[in-house]
């Protein structure tokens, strides 16, 4: 009930609904949240046993991995899509209201969210129907390549071919664009999660240790590599010995990080040689030209860019502030989604 | 595209000259690399490489292509890539809106597949609001004819179709052996007795027809008695009872009826005798011997009366039953539905108040 008054009462929204970190631009004011995809529950328990919501995004991440019995921190996205779906809600419903000022009413803005070009229509269901049940009063969804593609400034409307490459922290998202509309998509469920994965089982198998994620995390923005570069660099990492069991500390070099995460960016490679495959020629002269534009978290991997550009042959370029594109691009389409509906996505 | 870019030479021409093609030039010359090996590195053609150096960035493929470019170009030679493409025309700029719909120089909609054409959006919104104003005038009766004959109608006329009944009649009679002449020839509500409407009329018969005996034989006609401004309650209901027959078999009947020879009054016309609308009617008589409250609720819960009664008064009351009763001091009063007396004592508990329920005749 009074869902127009409400509406009225809030500002349309675009999501960066990310398995690593969810970002919201507000209309006319810009990216307004940055937050890791993170919910801590508390299980209470005594005579008023219920879970509450203990802290989401920075507080909640800060908490994985060092929680008690009773708190659960949950990441409630896995590979683009949702794993779980009440706390995906609850966590979009606590994002909402910290980009919301008026305590008069409940905000119910109009959502624009991104999906994985990938995703099955499922899963772009649940995602549409949590932004519902966190009190969007419309959903709209939008691809993640489109999004990148708006956000990192490319002529997406011309007559020319544009290849972007959105290495997110679940998918990676290939997209070939030209007049405002995808010529080609694909997604791989490779990320920078899997690159986290990568590095904890190389830990494991070669040093007999255990670490945990957010260490692994570290390790790869501290020196992790996707190309061999001259300079070496070495990282002391502690984890628990498993043959021990005792924490112990041990050296690690980048070298070994790139050696730990070959398997994924192959993959990552693989999706774009597939896709320059599928682009039609005319683009693909385009796109000799102009090179593919790498967004997301994934493109701050060090030397990603130069593994792709000796890979295809192509020029790579890094787009400036990869890791907000999709939300920027999301804002963009955003603002002009009133006379827009070729960008967005049909579930 | 392009002249945004000379633009933007033109207004940073005194910073050109250290920009950042010049730096990118410079450090490339310093470690002895040449173009060709620069565009080999980059993936890039000797063309581009060479519009970068000479900050010519009209012939790359756009700001962002540049920008990219610049910072690998930069990043090749181990410079500072943000500080160099600070350098650039236009850096500090902010981002540039990009057009998101492709050129346009045409409109219209396509038909569907099946042929059929879609409806357009104001033509939808006329149709939709005909349908809603159809909706609304069938609802508030705009479009009814009214067929019927129009007649004048005088008061009279009017009068006995008007359907409102009173629930209820009060009527005062003759106290019980107590000569009350004014009382007894004047009815109680004289303002009820012109009204026509039968129930009304009916409603009017406040006697008991013992009462309208006695009367006859202290030789006493009350309708005579009348000062002209209502009829006789008496012989007018038993008048109207007998033309309706609601009440055959009722004791006393015939007096009554000589006691209604007497004329109503000359300025009333007599009421219409009617088939009675309430058919389930039924007549309470109290007769008070001693002051007593009264209270009479019909099937509805409606109070029909709620008073105090004097003693050796007598009051009538008509309704639809099932009736709730609540007498008080109810030893001093006589219950009769139609003409049956009921008994209250069984009824009475302390304090001699008596509540009861009168079920619906026939049940």
């Amino acid at each position: 009930m009074f869902g127009f008054l409400r509406s009225y009462f809030s500002s349309d929204l675009a999501i960066d609904l990310g398995t690593a970190n969810t970002l919201i631009y507000v209309r006319g004011k810009g990216i307004v949240l940055d937050e890791p995809s993170v919910v801590a529950i508390r299980t209470e328990g005594g005579p008023n046993a219920k879970r509450t919501i203990q802290a989401v995004g920075a507080a909640a991440k800060q908490m994985l991995g060092k929680t008690p019995g009773n708190i659960n921190a949950i990441r409630p996205m896995k590979d683009g899509v949702i794993a779980d779906f009440v706390v995906t809600e609850q966590m979009i419903k606590q994002f909402i209201k910290k980009v919301h000022d008026s305590r008069m009413f409940s905000p119910s803005p109009r959502i624009i969210i991104c999906v994985p070009c990938g995703s099955t229509q499922v899963e772009r269901r649940a995602i549409r129907d949590a932004a519902l049940a966190a009190g969007a009063s419309q959903v709209f969804l939008i691809e993640e390549p489109m999004a990148a593609a708006i956000g990192a400034g490319l002529p997406v409307s011309d007559a020319t071919g544009s290849m972007v490459v959105d290495v997110g922290g679940g998918t990676t998202e290939v997209g070939v664009i030209s007049l405002g509309g995808m010529v080609y998509s694909g997604s791989v469920r490779v990320g920078g999660d899997k690159f986290d994965e990568s590095i904890i089982n190389y830990i494991r198998r070669n040093y007999g240790m255990l670490i945990g994620d957010t260490t692994a995390e570290n390790i790869k923005k501290g020196i992790g590599s996707a190309f061999p570069g001259s300079e070496v660099r070495e990282l002391e990492v502690k984890g628990r010995n498993l043959a021990e069991g005792i924490p112990r500390s041990f050296t690690i070099s980048s070298n070994e990080i790139l050696e730990a995460v070959t398997e994924p960016l192959n993959q990552i490679v693989s999706a774009v040689k597939i896709a320059l495959e599928q682009t039609p020629p005319e683009l693909g002269a385009d796109i000799a030209e102009r090179g593919m534009v790498l967004t997301g978290g994934g493109a701050l991997l060090r030397d990603l860019d130069r593994l792709l550009m000796e890979e295809t042959g192509l020029p790579v370029i890094v787009a400036d502030e990869p890791l907000t594109c999709v939300a920027r691009g999301c804002g963009m389409a955003l603002e002009k989604m009133d006379s827009l509906s070729s960008i967005f996505a049909s579930e | 595209m392009s002249e945004q870019y000379e633009d933007r030479a033109a207004q940073d021409e005194p910073e050109a000259a250290c920009g950042a093609g010049r730096l990118l030039r410079e450090a490339r010359e310093a470690s002895g690399e040449s173009i060709g090996d620069i565009a080999h590195a980059l993936k890039l053609s000797v063309r581009q490489i060479e519009a970068i150096e000479q900050e010519r960035f009209d012939l790359l493929p756009g700001v962002a292509f540049a920008r990219g470019f610049v910072r690998n170009y930069a990043r090749h030679l181990g410079l500072d890539a943000e500080l160099v493409v600070s350098r650039m025309p236009g850096a500090g700029a902010p981002v540039q809106r990009v057009e998101l719909s492709p050129v346009a120089n045409a409109d219209g909609t396509m038909p569907d597949e099946d042929g059929e054409r879609r409806v357009q959006r104001p033509v939808r919104i006329l149709v939709i609001g005909m349908l809603l104003m159809l909706a609304v005038g069938w609802y508030f009766d705009w479009f009814q004819v009214d067929d019927r004959p129009v007649a004048v109608r005088n008061p009279q006329e009017k009068a006995p179709l008007d359907p409102p009944m009173p629930p209820e009649i009060l009527t005062e009679g003759s106290g019980r052996g107590a000569p009350q002449p004014a009382t007894a020839a004047v009815p109680s509500e004289p303002v009820r007795a012109p009204e026509p409407s039968p129930p009304a009329a009916e409603l009017a018969v406040a006697p008991a027809p013992v009462e309208a005996d006695r009367a006859e034989a202290e030789g006493r006609e009350t309708g005579l008695d009348a000062p002209g401004s209502a009829v006789s309650s008496g012989p007018v209901g038993e008048d109207v009872r007998a033309a309706v027959g609601s009440h055959a078999g009722e004791p006393g009947g015939s007096g009554a009826m000589e006691a209604g020879a007497v004329a109503p009054a000359p300025a009333e016309p007599p009421p219409v005798p009617m088939e009675p609308t309430a058919s389930g009617m039924e007549r309470l008589v109290f007769r008070l011997a001693g002051e007593s409250w009264i209270q009479v609720r019909d099937a509805e819960g409606m109070t029909l009366f709620t008073g105090v009664g004097a003693p050796g008064t007598e009051r009538v009351v008509q309704g639809r039953g099932p009736f709730d009763l609540v007498i008080g001091n109810a030893s001093k009063v006589e219950l009769e539905r139609d003409g049956v007396a009921v008994d209250l004592v069984p009824h009475t508990r302390s304090g001699g108040v008596a509540r009861l329920k009168l079920e619906q005749a026939g049940q």
